[in-house]
């Protein structure tokens, strides 16, 4: 049986809904034959698997959350999950850690490493952990500092925000 | 809601941008800039302080790393800088 990869959010219960709305994005493309409601990837990384069924190659949605996991990280990850809290065992996030990183630094999500069922410690991105920490303010190289003092002296130069035609999302 | 404005140095980049069609990139940037637009006294955007009232939002695509500094001027959110990200 599948050991899954333990990802769960806290107080978000999953719909099957909520997954097909996601897996209608480019990555992801069949349903999976074992488990109505998750889909099989494009592409997936040899050494993912389904979290119900384990079906190598599987990319779905948390049984628990409905997040959806693993990599493609401008496509997988959609905004609606990006300021998720969600939680994984130790043991498994040493399986998945290039995914629970993907996940704090593209997503913006914060995952809680349990140890036996308790919280030990929380993967976040730097700019979280930057921002909780009131860190100094970052110094700009000099050459960015020219071109935002360049910027200054020039408000005649401004111009609204441009914008597209088209945009492929969103 | 808030109406941003360029500097001539983001303005250019973005045009360029557009010139060389990268429109991964270009989405990410956009998606920045709704931040910006939507709620520009949130933590979303203001990611990052450089200081003196800058802050940034990091822009990532699988392939690259922008940032998105900008300040206050006045009420307008101003764009300063739009190019790689010097943190990176």
């Amino acid at each position: 049986m599948s050991r899954g990869c333990g990802i769960r959010t806290h107080g978000d219960a999953c719909t099957p809904q909520r997954f097909s709305r996601w897996s209608s994005t480019p990555p992801l493309r069949d349903e999976c034959p074992a488990q109505p409601g998750y889909a099989t990837a494009a592409a997936s990384p040899p050494s993912l698997s389904c979290h119900s069924c384990a079906t190598s190659g599987v990319r779905g949605a948390d049984p628990f959350s409905g997040a959806v996991l693993y990599n493609s990280y401008d496509t997988v990850y959609p905004k609606a999950m990006s300021d998720a809290t969600a939680e994984m065992p130790i043991s498994e996030a040493r399986e998945h850690l290039a995914e629970v990183v993907g996940r704090a630094r593209y997503a913006g999500g914060e995952t809680i490493l349990t140890h036996y069922g308790s919280p030990a410690a929380v993967v976040i991105s730097f700019e979280e952990y930057q921002r909780l920490k009131g860190s100094e303010p970052l110094r700009l190289p000099p050459e960015v500092e020219a071109i935002i003092e360049e910027g200054r002296h020039h408000p005649e130069r401004r111009k609204p925000r441009p914008r597209r035609e088209s945009r492929s999302q969103g | 809601m808030a109406s941003i404005e360029f500097d001539e140095q983001p303005a250019l980049a973005y045009e360029l941008l557009e010139k060389t069609g990268d429109l991964t990139l270009l989405d990410a940037i956009d998606a920045a800039l709704d931040i910006l637009e939507d709620d520009p006294g949130g933590a979303e955007a203001r990611r990052r302080s450089f200081g003196d009232g800058r802050w940034g939002i990091p822009v990532r695509t699988r392939t690259d790393d922008w940032l998105v500094i900008w300040e206050h001027d006045g009420d307008v959110p101003v764009v300063r800088y739009l190019g790689a990200d010097p943190f990176a």
